[in-house]
């Protein structure tokens, strides 16, 4: 139980992360929104992206240490960029909504106190 | 001689990934497979128990019997082993095994007792099987071949890979900036595409399984140091490498022969209890005790169900004192060389020995990954070297032969696996030669499915045989449903996910093949050509994984 929490919560952190990491690039931008976003909006998503990434990896070494954990992150960062990646083409705005959903669930479960280490 | 130097990696990655592209795919698919080989061997065994019947023991409950059972049957043995099932790590009974002294008649013994009653009982009556172990062990130590020349080819092709994977990263133009890119329904730049995001999403796992595995048998590849150092001899590196022999180690201060003089045994359970503090989380699910009966006695207790490397798996009691044998360092293993230490992550990192069963699955799916990398990276191949035109002209043999050897192996080798399976459940039970007919069940059929598109054009195929691997993976549960008690319609009402499971990820794979097959359909109709030209084949990058 304990894993799927810690894989729960870092998994959608990834997700949420490598999302705004993708949207900071104008090609996807424009994928998603149909424009361009601000430059500096760009550079405020990649902030964001870097620290959810921080963040997911810090709820992974949380619930593992060292090496497994370590394992484990890039494990929930490549199926998190694949999701993305495959997501995209088809479904743009999808890809956000997931990105929000994941974040949001990750919110109510600190909410409701569920051991998240926050 | 390429002009520029991404040109010249674009050659080497191009013409080596082709060179070795189908030996790695038999190395990654069958690799990945053994990321649940426990999972596979238990489906391969249904005459075990469900999850639900089977009776995990206490400590409290197993070793009064196994002591008991020991007292009378071996007592002035020179070690008694017993073991509480524990079936994380395969063992299915309550069991025990004895050695008794040097000279002595018979002096090997073991016995499965019954959880009940304590007396022995008759032994293990599952099917044989290769199980899991066979696909697990094939993928470095291949079939049908000399060890040495296995480690060699798997070594090289390992080598190639690396190479292919460094090559790939400098080939890729911008990594970063189309690190999120994929086109679908765009041929040619769709594979490019889908070829790249597998390589790049998954880059690190690649280079770390990559590396870890040429690793494994570095002194078969690069015997130099080894002779030069040791002279070759390599228990001497082990023993340097590993601080101290492991076994010695453990006895260091204890006497390693009897005293003469007689000390009843304790009961063992004092000794599990001691254990606790020490172990918080685990159980002692095995129990060795060297000289029982005898003041010099030690008991050694083993835990193996917790994910821990080997130095934190035993811990030892002499029976005299009652005191921790071995120092706390040891505990730790702190004594070992960073040499060991780096050796032991590289292959813990490996095997994915800590993993619990969510990172199993992630490791399972990076493995898939890899395959779709290497299926992606051929057919890539191939469809770059598509003419032109229909009709207008013929594709060589080279490219014919790629085409074919393509379909054969990444269609035709899960094909293969699924009939390893069908067999475990088809051939007779007491049959003495069960285990090498599943094996070869799985090397005729691949050889037929690359037999098969020499006589078809490629289009068909390519459907056909995707076709063929989603039957047989899609109606593996059926068959399973008429050949034993071990079915959905059992496991699933018991709860028994480990079976289950199984079921289920096959009609999973049978779907995504036959989804595969689907897709790669109507291209093939829409382009009615002459049987020697083929025709672009587009399912999408995951359809391939």
């Amino acid at each position: 139980m304990n894993e799927l929490i810690f894989f729960f919560t870092g998994g959608s952190l990834a997700y949420a992360g490598v999302v705004c990491w993708c949207l900071s690039q104008k090609r996807h931008q424009q994928q998603v929104f149909r424009e361009a976003l601000p430059l500096r909006i760009g550079w405020v998503l990649r902030l964001c992206g870097v620290l959810l990434l921080a963040g997911s990896l810090g709820q992974v070494l949380r619930h593992q240490e060292g090496i497994a954990g370590a394992a484990a992150w890039c494990g929930l960062l490549t199926f998190s960029n694949l999701l993305l990646i495959s997501l995209l083409p088809y479904a743009p705005r999808l890809v956000v909504a997931l990105g929000l959903a994941g974040v949001v669930g990750f919110g109510t479960l600190v909410c409701l106190g569920i051991p998240t280490g926050f | 001689m390429k002009e520029t130097f991404r040109h010249s990696m674009t050659w080497l990655h191009t013409w080596t990934g082709l060179g070795v592209g189908w030996v790695l795919f038999f190395m990654f698919l069958t690799g990945t497979a053994g990321y649940f080989q426990s999972q596979i061997t238990r489906w391969m065994r249904p005459e075990l128990p469900l999850a639900a019947e089977r009776r995990l023991m206490a400590p409290e409950e197993g070793y009064p019997l196994t002591q008991a059972f020991l007292q009378k049957q071996a007592a002035g043995a020179d070690t008694w082993g017993m073991d509480l099932p524990s079936p994380g790590v395969g063992r299915e009974h309550l069991s025990v095994w004895w050695q008794m002294p040097e000279g002595a008649q018979d002096r090997y013994g073991n016995a499965v007792l019954d959880p009940t009653t304590g007396e022995r009982r008759e032994g293990e009556t599952a099917r044989s099987t290769g199980g899991g172990g066979f696909l697990y062990r094939m993928h470095y130590h291949l079939h049908y071949l000399p060890e040495v020349w296995a480690y060699w080819i798997v070594g090289f092709c390992g080598m190639v890979l690396l190479l292919a994977l460094l090559t790939g990263v400098i080939t890729h133009r911008r990594l970063f900036q189309d690190f999120f890119l994929f086109r679908p329904a765009q041929g040619g730049r769709s594979w490019r595409d889908a070829h790249a995001v597998l390589g790049v999403v998954a880059l690190p796992f690649f280079l770390m399984i990559t590396y870890s595995g040429l690793v494994f048998f570095l002194f078969t590849y690069m015997p130099a140091g080894l002779l030069a150092v040791f002279g070759g001899d390599e228990e001497r590196l082990e023993e340097e490498l590993h601080g101290h022999d492991s076994h010695t180690e453990e006895h260091q201060d204890a006497p390693l022969s009897r005293s003469g003089v007689q000390l009843p045994l304790p009961s063992l359970l004092d000794f599990v209890a001691k254990a606790g503090p020490v172990w918080p989380e685990s159980t002692v699910t095995g129990i060795r005790v060297d000289f029982p009966g005898d003041s010099n006695s030690v008991i050694n207790l083993f835990r193996h169900t917790l994910p821990a490397p080997d130095s934190e798996r035993m811990i030892s009691f002499r029976v005299s004192t009652g005191e921790r044998v071995g120092s706390e360092e040891h505990e730790h293993g702190e004594d070992h060389g960073w040499a060991h230490e780096v050796e032991e992550t590289l292959f813990t990192l490996h095997r994915g020995r800590f993993a619990g069963p969510l990172l199993r699955w992630l490791y399972f799916g990076s493995g898939l990954l890899g395959c779709g990398m290497i299926a992606t990276g051929l057919i890539l191949w191939t469809v770059k070297r598509r003419p032109k035109s229909t009709g207008s002209e013929t594709s060589g043999f080279g490219h014919s032969l790629v085409e074919r050897l393509n379909i054969g192996t990444i269609a035709g080798l899960p094909a293969g696996i699924a009939a390893y399976f069908w067999a475990n459940r088809l051939l007779p039970l007491d049959w003495a030669h069960r285990p090498e007919w599943e094996a070869h069940s799985l090397f005729i059929t691949w050889a037929a499915m690359l037999l098969y598109p020499a006589f078809r054009p490629v289009r068909n195929a390519w459907v056909e045989e995707l076709g063929f691997a989603a039957a047989l993976f899609g109606l593996l549960p059926f068959l399973n449903v008429l050949t034993t008690d071990r079915h959905l319609g059992v496991t699933l009402p018991a709860g028994d996910w480990e079976l289950a499971g199984f079921d289920l990820t096959m009609m999973a794979l049978g779907l995504l093949f036959a989804w595969t097959a689907v897709r790669v359909r109507p291209k093939w109709e829409a382009f009615p050509a002459s049987p020697d030209v083929p025709e672009p084949v587009r399912p999408t990058k995951s359809s391939m994984a």
